[in-house]
């Protein structure tokens, strides 16, 4: 029930977007704010400490769409999409300035709450990280902690539509009380994904999903992503260049913390702008 | 593999010898072997020895009347039985083990999930680390002046158990924040992103999947606790009848008869010393065995595959 009011609420927030916003600091990222845009980055600066790990990026994420953050090991693919649902709060000398505007409200405002951004803005690991008591107690985590349903019968029914969604009710329906981590490597992926899913979740953050997958699994995962973008927006980090191809709208190729070249699939990928994007994609840049 | 070999191959396997140094080498290994089996077995006698006596002559010593009656004289003549000493050893370590057990499994909780490595759970860190290290006797003779003279409660099971306490609090302390923080960064992580707090996370994830080794850490305390002497003769001091009382009246507790009974020189007396002794065995094999039962079923949800 909350997440329809928060639903409503976004709606009706869109809507009257362009007329309330005057204050401060999120003036100038909304006139720029285009209907499809649920996510929009602007100056953004990450820091740990001294070393400086994203540089200055401005990036949007649309609705409905997958945005793949694409990338070498250590250009700051993870931090971006941590810093996206404020995964990054609790790590030691996290600094960022500029914004991050979903749906026009800067989320590093003192008014968002992050834990209520999680519930808004999902995530899934590279490494499988299922908890470890049953498949079904797993799915129901976090609608449990948000009190999601009134009864059983309710929590039944979420668990199984976020299992249906990630593809894997037909492989468990009938162990739904053995541990999750009797499961293989690619159910647990999947289950962690229906974990995510299941507090209904707008958008869904996915940091290299598949990197600790076997191939078959990879590929069911990257249907998945597809399937999902029917009903949520995704950002996927993968260095993974046939992934990235397969299931990307959009593609933004970041380097050294800097955000080399943003662009549509598959254009980016026949015809970089960049001498590094293309020495990246050509596999001459690891 | 096998099939494929040709003969040719197979000649070359069997030519290809170590380097020079091989035999060498592999004698070491064998001598290093060895020597850690000696050893294990040299350390080992004296335990195995030790268990024998006790049981040897406390099993002898074993008689109803011994079990149930009350002690009969103390320092000199001993005599009578040892049930108010073990009736006493069980209330202590009943009542230390509820005094101790919330603060330490709290306190780890704390160094673990909140403190961040502040300056707190570095000083607390420390002072726990030292306090494991301070002989018993000094947290006894501490728990003397101040809870006996000072508080005014006498010998009593409240001082007894309160020193005990203290004496336990820095294994379940360490025990509990280590178990924790075995724990994977990833399930906390995983929980985080779905919206939970801190809290939340520790008690339906964190406090549950650490439960069995927080308590492996209670129980060791308890175990060693069970062992002390030099703390009880300061603070308990030793009675002849069971109580229930927690202030102003002294408790029996089996150590006491170990340490004192054994020097008085009546085979009467000796008999209850191996008695005890033989008690104070089974009580730590009992926790044990217990413990053991225990984290099974705990951890039988995580291996189960339905």
């Amino acid at each position: 029930m909350d997440l329809m009011e928060a639903q409503q609420e976004r709606m009706s927030k869109e809507k009257s977007e362009t007329l309330e916003r005057s204050d401060e600091n999120t003036s100038s990222i909304n006139s720029q704010m285009s209907p499809g845009d649920r996510i929009r980055m602007s100056s953004l600066n990450v820091y740990y400490g001294n070393s400086h790990v994203l540089k200055d990026l401005n990036l949007t994420i649309e609705d409905r769409k997958i945005t793949v953050i694409m990338g070498p090991s250590g250009c700051g693919k993870s931090t971006l999409i941590r810093t996206l649902n404020r995964m990054n709060d609790t790590v030691h000398a996290f600094k960022l300035t500029g914004e991050i505007a979903l749906d026009g409200i800067n989320i590093y405002s003192k008014e968002v709450n992050p834990t209520l951004l999680k519930l808004r803005v999902g995530m899934v690991f590279q490494k499988p990280n299922p908890f470890p008591i049953s498949i079904y107690d797993n799915v129901a985590f976090g609608p449990k902690i948000h009190k999601l349903s009134k009864n059983r019968a309710e929590m039944d029914e979420i668990v199984m539509q976020a299992l249906k969604q990630a593809a894997l009710w037909e492989e468990v329906k009938d162990r739904l009380k053995a541990n999750a981590l009797s499961l293989s490597g690619g159910q647990q992926q999947r289950l962690c994904i229906a974990r995510a899913l299941a507090v209904r979740p707008e958008i869904l953050l996915l940091d290299e999903p598949a990197s600790a997958l076997d191939p078959g699994s990879t590929a069911k995962v990257q249907e998945l992503m597809v399937e999902l973008k029917k009903d949520l927006t995704l950002v996927l980090v993968t260095h993974n260049m046939q992934q990235a191809a397969t299931v990307a709208n959009k593609v933004a190729f970041l380097y050294n913390g800097s955000l080399v070249e943003v662009g549509q699939s598959p254009d980016i990928f026949e015809n970089p702008q960049k001498k590094v994007t293309e020495d990246y994609i050509s596999g001459r840049l690891t | 593999m096998a099939q494929v070999e040709t003969p040719q191959e197979k000649r070359k396997l069997v030519e290809i010898r170590g380097p020079r140094n091989f035999r060498s080498r592999v004698l070491t290994d064998k001598i290093a072997k060895t020597a850690c089996l000696g050893v294990i077995l040299v350390a080992f006698y004296p335990f195995a020895d030790i268990l024998y006596l006790f049981i040897l002559n406390g099993v002898r010593s074993i008689s109803w009347a011994r079990l149930t009656e009350n002690t009969v004289g103390g320092n000199s003549l001993g005599g009578g039985g040892l049930s108010n000493a073990l009736e006493g050893s069980l209330f202590l370590i009943g009542l230390s083990a509820l005094i101790v057990v919330p603060i330490g499994v709290f306190g780890g909780v704390y160094l673990a999930e909140f403190s961040n490595n502040n300056w707190i759970s570095k000083v607390s860190r420390f002072t726990a680390d030292i306090l494991a290290g301070v002989p018993s006797i000094v947290l006894g003779y501490v728990g003397f002046s101040l809870l006996v003279l000072y508080f005014g409660w006498g010998f009593s099971a409240m001082a007894a158990a309160i020193t005990l306490a203290v004496l336990m609090f820095p294994y379940i302390l360490r025990t509990t924040e280590l178990a924790l923080r075995r724990v994977p960064e990833s399930i906390r992580e995983g929980a985080l992103a779905l919206g939970s707090n801190k809290t939340s996370i520790i008690n339906r994830l964190t406090l549950r999947f650490a439960l069995p080794g927080i308590l492996t850490g209670v129980l060791l305390a308890i175990s060693i606790s069970v062992g002390e002497t030099a703390p009880l003769i300061y603070t308990a001091s030793f009675s002849n009848y069971a109580t229930t009382q927690l202030f102003h009246s002294p408790v029996g507790y089996l150590t006491y008869m170990v340490f004192v009974f054994s020097q008085i020189p009546t085979s009467e007396a000796h008999a209850l010393a191996y008695l005890a002794s033989l008690l104070l065995v089974l009580i730590v094999l009992a926790i044990n065995l217990a413990s053991r039962v225990g984290l099974r079923r705990l951890t039988k949800p995580l291996e189960s595959e339905g």
